[in-house]
């Protein structure tokens, strides 16, 4: 399912119209994404959370010239799905 | 990170933003939840432009161990969901993460400069037992101040010497880029060592001797020393060219003034070697503080060792009579009690089946012809109508005892209650467990499996000599294994 879709979707069950259907999703995106960028985790009803992840740097061994190099240190988004969710597809 | 944003402040915040109505956020979302689950479930896939797309990866079923039983399974292959952000929001962390290392750089020392941390402790720890405190810190230090401190002095004193100086540098210099490039790969911080010691040694000794050779002494021991230790065998070989370097440019300089540069490296040498020697004379001395010592000790051990000996000696006679002792008393009194009966004891070791068969043949006479001396427990237990059969084994066993201390019988019957096992009968009949082989042997037409006896089931106990009793007895030893290799034969068939 492609944003697109996504849009019209929710526009047709809301009786919301499309372009404020993009809209509010624009802002949604821009809520969480500034959310997250000050480090704090975001729930998402019924879905699971976004939170980030600090990634340490570590050291990677090339493995056919055997150097070293380091991947530097970094944050990460990571999504963490709800129990009842995963259950949901685990099952299938 | 600690913190977490609810869904109602989410809402909160969008309402804040977008100008819209609570209502209309509230169900917008709701929604929006909805459709992706709903798109997830139908697609598997909800790509939401500028956040990231939702996924659901299929883990594929694996083979794995069950840790408590030791048995392979197979989990089951499951789906879950996964978030990849937009590679847009993604570039956002990643210079996110550059503030954050501004913010906090000294929670984590990179992984190499822990490593160069841990190779300049362990250099450390090296030189103090060395004898020369503070290389690894030397060569950084003594680098830049002794050079400009040459310079200077060669241009006071001599230019000759200058000139000199730099026809010598730059042979000093070919060498130096060698070592540099065989130490890298190895560890960082150890190639500083040979570089240094080639460059200011040879310029120093011919403007002032006295004062170089101290510098000098501690220099070249340092590499050398240090290096056998940190690493085995790969460093040793690459740093033994570095050294004879040191030497090539040292030659050059003896023609242009003096020999005493080299007359150091060998008196340094020479110091390393009597650190070496000291422990060939320590064992002498200790060889001569222990040899008047041995034998004091020797007294007392072999004192010790000679009551320890005696003691165990004397418990262990103790014990092994105590029992010979008891039998030897038992024997006694049942030969002062039943003097006819020990001529019938050879006959009660049957071997075979055949022999039981006869044995019992023989053995049913000897009751009848002994008859009074049955019917005694009979009329000691009167409620008992039939003494033979139905008698139940709790109170045979005290007739049995009793038997055997009046008049030794050949055989007792007895009714197996319920559970019972023939090893418990064993147990009961001649006090020991091992001896079921002999029950089993007197009962082997009717008892189909020796480990399983139903109840009610009537069986023949026969009488045991003492020394068939006596498990420690190595004839009643190797009967047992015999009987125990002819059951299992048996059971087997």
């Amino acid at each position: 399912m492609l944003t697109k879709d996504l849009i019209n979707n929710i526009a047709e069950a809301t009786s919301l119209t499309k372009r404020h259907v993009s809209d509010l999703l624009s802002v949604t995106n821009q809520v969480i994404i500034e959310s997250l960028m000050s480090d704090k985790a975001v729930s998402l009803h019924g879905l699971g959370t976004l939170e980030v992840k600090q990634k340490n740097e570590r050291v990677i061994v090339h493995p056919v010239t055997g150097a070293r190099n380091t991947v530097p240190a970094k944050k990460q988004i990571s999504f963490r799905p709800l129990a009842t969710l995963k259950e949901e597809f685990k099952k299938q | 990170m600690g913190e977490k944003i609810t869904w109602i402040e989410l809402r909160r915040t969008i309402v804040a933003r977008s100008g819209a109505s609570q209502k209309e956020v509230s169900t917008f979302m709701d929604e929006l939840m909805q459709q992706i689950l709903s798109g997830l479930r139908t697609d598997k896939i909800v790509r939401i432009s500028g956040l990231g797309t939702f996924k659901l990866l299929s883990v594929a079923a694996r083979k794995s161990v069950n840790v408590a039983t030791g048995e392979a399974i197979v989990i089951p292959g499951y789906e879950k969901v996964s978030f990849a952000p937009e590679a847009g929001v993604k570039e956002l962390f990643l210079n996110l993460r550059e503030a954050s290392e501004e913010e906090a750089p000294k929670e984590s020392a990179t992984p190499l400069q822990k490593l160069g941390a841990q190779a300049n402790e362990i250099v450390g720890l090296l030189a103090d037992l060395g004898q020369t405190p503070n290389k690894a810190e030397e060569p950084e230090s003594v680098e830049e101040p002794e050079q400009p401190a040459e310079e200077e002095k060669t241009t006071e004193e001599n230019n000759m010497e200058e000139k000199k100086m730099e026809e010598e540098k730059p042979i000093a210099q070919e060498p130096v880029i060698a070592p540099v490039t065989f130490v890298d790969p190895v560890t960082p911080v150890e190639p500083v060592k040979p570089i240094e010691p080639v460059a200011p040694v040879a310029p120093v000794a011919p403007v002032t001797p006295v004062a170089p050779v101290a510098p000098v002494t501690p220099q070249p021991v340092a590499p050398v020393t240090p290096v056998t230790p940190v690493t085995s065998v790969t460093p040793v070989t690459p740093i033994v060219a570095p050294v004879t370097p040191i030497v090539a440019p040292v030659t050059p300089v003896e023609p242009v003034a003096p020999v005493t540069p080299v007359e150091p490296i060998i008196p340094n040498t020479a110091t390393t070697f009597p650190t070496y020697t000291p422990p060939t004379p320590e064992p002498e001395k200790k060889d001569d503080y222990w040899e008047p010592e041995k034998p004091k000790r020797h007294f007392l051990r072999d004192t010790l060792i000679t009551l320890l000996i005696l003691l165990l000696l004397l418990a262990g006679a103790f014990f092994f009579f105590r029992k010979q002792l008891t039998n030897w008393v038992n024997t006694i009194r049942e030969k002062t009690g039943t003097e006819q009966v020990e001529k019938q004891k050879p006959e009660v070791v049957p071997t075979d089946t055949t022999a039981v068969v006869q044995a019992a043949e023989e053995q049913k006479p000897a009751v009848e012809e002994q008859k009074p001396v049955v019917k005694e427990p009979k009329t000691v237990i009167e409620q008992q109508p039939v003494a033979e059969k139905p008698v139940p084994p709790e109170k045979p066993a005290p007739e049995k005892k009793k038997q055997q201390a009046a008049e030794k019988e050949m055989l007792t019957e007895i009714i197996v209650l319920n559970g019972e096992t023939l090893e418990q009968l064993a147990q009961r009949y001649y006090g020991n467990s091992d001896l079921w082989v002999f029950i089993y042997e007197a009962n082997m037409n009717s008892l189909d499996d020796p480990d399983n006896v139903s109840e009610g089931t009537i069986l023949q106990i026969p009488n045991l000599t003492d020394e068939q009793k006596n498990v420690n007895n190595p004839k009643t030893k190797e009967k047992i294994r015999e009987l125990q290799m002819i059951f299992s034969m048996y059971k087997e068939d």
